[in-house]
């Protein structure tokens, strides 16, 4: 950039950089006000971008980016080439349903991300379920695999999705390794394949076995020594040992074999097993490689804590109103910031209008939605971490209306000491929604349940978490539309011999596993405190 | 983009029987819905006026302070953002003359004059220019739509994206003002077939 380019040009830079979001140099900035100055014509052009800088900032800020960097080489030309077969063979064969989720691969451009990148990520783990891993590093829900990778499961299931297009879950105890994007060695345990059509030929080699898919779904278990069983569940695969070269056994739907530790083809059996539920098809159109899928984009806002005026400030640990859109700030460990998807949280002005008795919420509120369809284990959540671990009694409350409640329908605002995305915070003290009834719970094992919850109709809950003779959390007391004045008797208690949790450090709010996508849970007025007064203002709202 | 000072909720005020047991349309709550709805069209407006980054994020914080002190002079019977501009306006007007009085750079009224009036035209659509946006952003062509998404999704900055493609800083920033460009003729058009829809 220098003074010598001819206008179009230098203003073009000069408004670039601004409306990157970096400030001009005092020289530069006066020179970009002279243009203006003395070409009115451009003042549209300006306004444009100053303009949709601030829109893209206010829409995006905070969405996961992709994982691979733009290359500016490509901006100079459409971003085409040839398709990789799945997506030829889905777009050209494939019956009406398919034909729609290959449109919508090739739409997201899945299939050219990968030459993209530098790192060999051949899958991506699409969720877990219990597990406990081997490794001393747990990977993360939307945690890009790569070629090699071993993934050792001591217990529970992992879903996994390969870039070829096929997924599988693995089931503890168990030890597979990513050999490609569409082959998988598993050592030991049970894997449950999926494979789609147009994913065909996904391969997976056993000590004793290989086995290759016709399209299908299957399941195959390594024991002791490397035998290996092979159950096809629905379409076909073939089978063959690896210790000679024998020609390849095909299975069909129901059929099942083993191979003992040598190789030879022992007998066929039935696997005895509670198998677990591979990726569906729209999990694995969902958890793109290479993409963070939108379920796991986490935005970040500055709580408010703005203590409204009749409320003891000094007494509130939280008190969140869901204002506007406030701080952004992206960074996921940011105290006292809440982390949310924004594809299943509306926050503040965008949420549905809630009234609660008198009180007109509007723009005040955050709105949940149930679980995708794409992401059934993952609970939509919106977390926070408190600004200090608390260890002693506190009050809390909130405003909350559910749409679309049905008797499957779960909802609760935890107390726990971590928010990690795979937590089930199913020991951790909370209050909610469970079988259409108000819950109050300090484990799974110790649940109370109160009155009957009328969809859509709004309701104000107040509870005290406090320890009792232990030096844990083990009581909890919950009044559902209290009314003003000193507390009343509870309408709800839970309590537990000794308890689980001594302090907490977050608290958050989920959704069930059972709720629908076109659920919505608004919530308002959450408060955290020392004292009823503090959470439950005398004459209340 | 620092935080909008917004008011107390004095709704919630459980000291003041006339706010707190008003009804859903109560003015006060009302309006801090105005306000909060109004951020991204007074951040725009702000930053084409004072541009520089903090300045437009305190020059938004002063707005927001005064708009909530004079929230009884507004008639609610009229169009809030204008009359939010014109406050907005005051307060640009007052925080550059008082951060750029070391500067030696006279400020040019009848210019600041004439693009505080195109931009309170301008941010008169913001709401409806964020849905089209919104359906703006799923047709942008993925060579953009990657650079924007690193920009704003990720807030990297220029250099690190550039850094990070190996290439100029220049080279990124310009493509970004296409990428803004394209959106931009987007969204006039998107606005265009919605008000003959």
């Amino acid at each position: 950039m220098t003074d010598s380019q001819p206008l179009p040009n230098r203003f073009a830079a000069l408004l670039a950089t601004l409306a990157d979001g970096n400030d001009l140099p005092t020289c530069d900035e006066r020179e970009l006000l002279d243009l203006l100055g003395r070409h009115p014509e451009l003042v549209d052009e300006y306004l444009a971008q100053v303009s949709m800088h601030n829109l893209l900032s206010w829409e995006l800020a905070g969405s996961e980016p992709p994982l691979v960097m733009p290359s500016v080489d490509s901006l100079a030309q459409p971003a085409s080439g040839p398709l990789p077969a799945i997506a030829r063979r889905m777009a050209s064969i494939a019956p009406a349903a398919w034909a729609v989720a290959a449109g919508l691969l090739l739409a997201a451009g899945l299939f050219g991300w990968f030459s993209l990148g530098a790192r060999a990520t051949v899958a991506v783990l699409i969720d877990t379920e219990d597990a406990v891993w081997r490794q001393p590093v747990n990977p993360a829900f939307g945690a890009a695999l790569a070629r090699g990778e071993r993934l050792a499961l001591r217990s529970g299931v992992a879903r996994v999705g390969l870039s070829d297009g096929a997924g599988f879950v693995l089931e503890g105890p168990c030890s597979a390794v990513l050999l490609s994007a569409h082959r998988v060695r598993l050592e030991s345990g049970n894997l449950v394949a999926f494979v789609p059509e147009g994913a065909e030929g996904f391969t997976v080699t056993t000590p004793a076995a290989e086995i290759v898919d016709l399209g299908t779904r299957f399941a195959a278990s390594v024991g002791d020594g490397g035998a290996t069983l092979v159950r096809v569940l629905e379409g076909a695969v073939e089978a063959r040992p690896r210790s000679s070269n024998a020609e390849p056994l095909r299975l069909d739907a129901d059929q099942s074999l083993r191979f003992d530790a040598s190789g030879q083809v022992a007998s066929a059996e039935p696997l005895p097993l509670e198998l677990p539920e591979p990726p569906r098809l729209d999990q694995l159109l969902a958890y793109r490689p290479g993409r963070r899928p939108p379920a796991l984009r986490q935005t970040v806002v500055g709580a408010s804590d703005a203590p409204p005026s009749g409320l003891p400030a000094h007494g509130l640990m939280v008190c969140e109103q869901f204002l506007a859109r406030p701080v952004r700030r992206p960074t996921a460990d940011a105290l006292e910031s809440w982390r949310f998807s924004p594809q299943h949280v509306i926050w503040g002005v965008r949420s549905p209008a809630l009234v609660y008795h008198d009180l007109d919420l509007a723009g005040r509120a955050v709105a949940i939605r149930g679980r995708g369809p794409a992401e059934p284990l993952l609970a939509n959540r919106l977390s926070r971490r408190l600004a200090q671990a608390v260890d002693e009694q506190v009050y809390f409350s909130f405003i909350f209306r559910y749409d679309g409640l049905d008797e499957g329908d779960f909802f609760v605002l935890w107390f726990d000491t971590t928010d990690s995305i795979d937590a089930s915070h199913s020991k951790a003290p909370s209050v909610g929604i469970k079988a259409g009834r108000i819950l109050a719970r300090l484990s799974m094992a110790e649940e109370s349940y109160g009155v009957a919850v009328a969809d859509g109709r709004p309701l104000r809950l107040v509870g005290r978490l406090f320890k009792h003779g232990s030096d844990r959390y083990n009581r909890l007391a919950v009044w559902i539309d209290p009314p003003a004045g000193s507390a009343p008797q509870p309408d709800l208690t839970a309590q537990v011999e000794g308890g689980q949790l001594a302090a907490f450090t977050h608290l958050g709010i989920r959704m069930g596993q059972d709720t629908e996508a076109d659920d919505r849970l608004l919530l308002s007025q959450l408060r955290l405190g020392h004292a009823w007064d503090d959470v439950h203002a005398s004459g209340g709202e | 983009m620092t935080a909008p000072a917004l008011p107390e909720d004095a709704a919630s005020n459980p000291a003041d029987q006339s706010e707190r047991l008003s009804p859903p349309t109560d003015p006060d709550q009302a309006y801090v819905a105005l306000v909060a709805r109004s951020q991204p069209a007074l951040r725009t407006f702000l930053h084409a006026l004072v541009r520089r980054g903090a300045d437009v994020d305190d020059a938004l914080q002063e707005t927001n302070v005064v708009l909530w002190q004079k929230r009884h002079e507004y008639d609610p019977q009229r169009p809030f953002l204008p009359w939010a501009c014109t406050v907005a306006r005051l307060q640009a007007l007052a925080h550059l003359k008082r951060s750029r009085r070391h500067e030696h750079a006279a400020l040019n009224e009848e210019l600041f004059a004439h693009l505080a009036d195109a931009a309170a035209r301008h941010v008169e659509h913001t709401e409806a220019q964020l849905q089209a946006l919104r359906e703006c952003l799923e047709k942008l062509p993925q060579r953009y739509d990657r650079i924007v998404r690193w920009r704003y999704g990720a807030n990297r900055s220029v250099k690190e994206i550039a850094d990070a493609t190996q290439q100029s800083a220049d080279a990124v920033s310009m493509a970004l003002y296409r990428a803004r460009r394209q959106l931009n003729d987007c969204v006039r058009l998107t606005l265009h077939r919605w008000s003959y829809a």
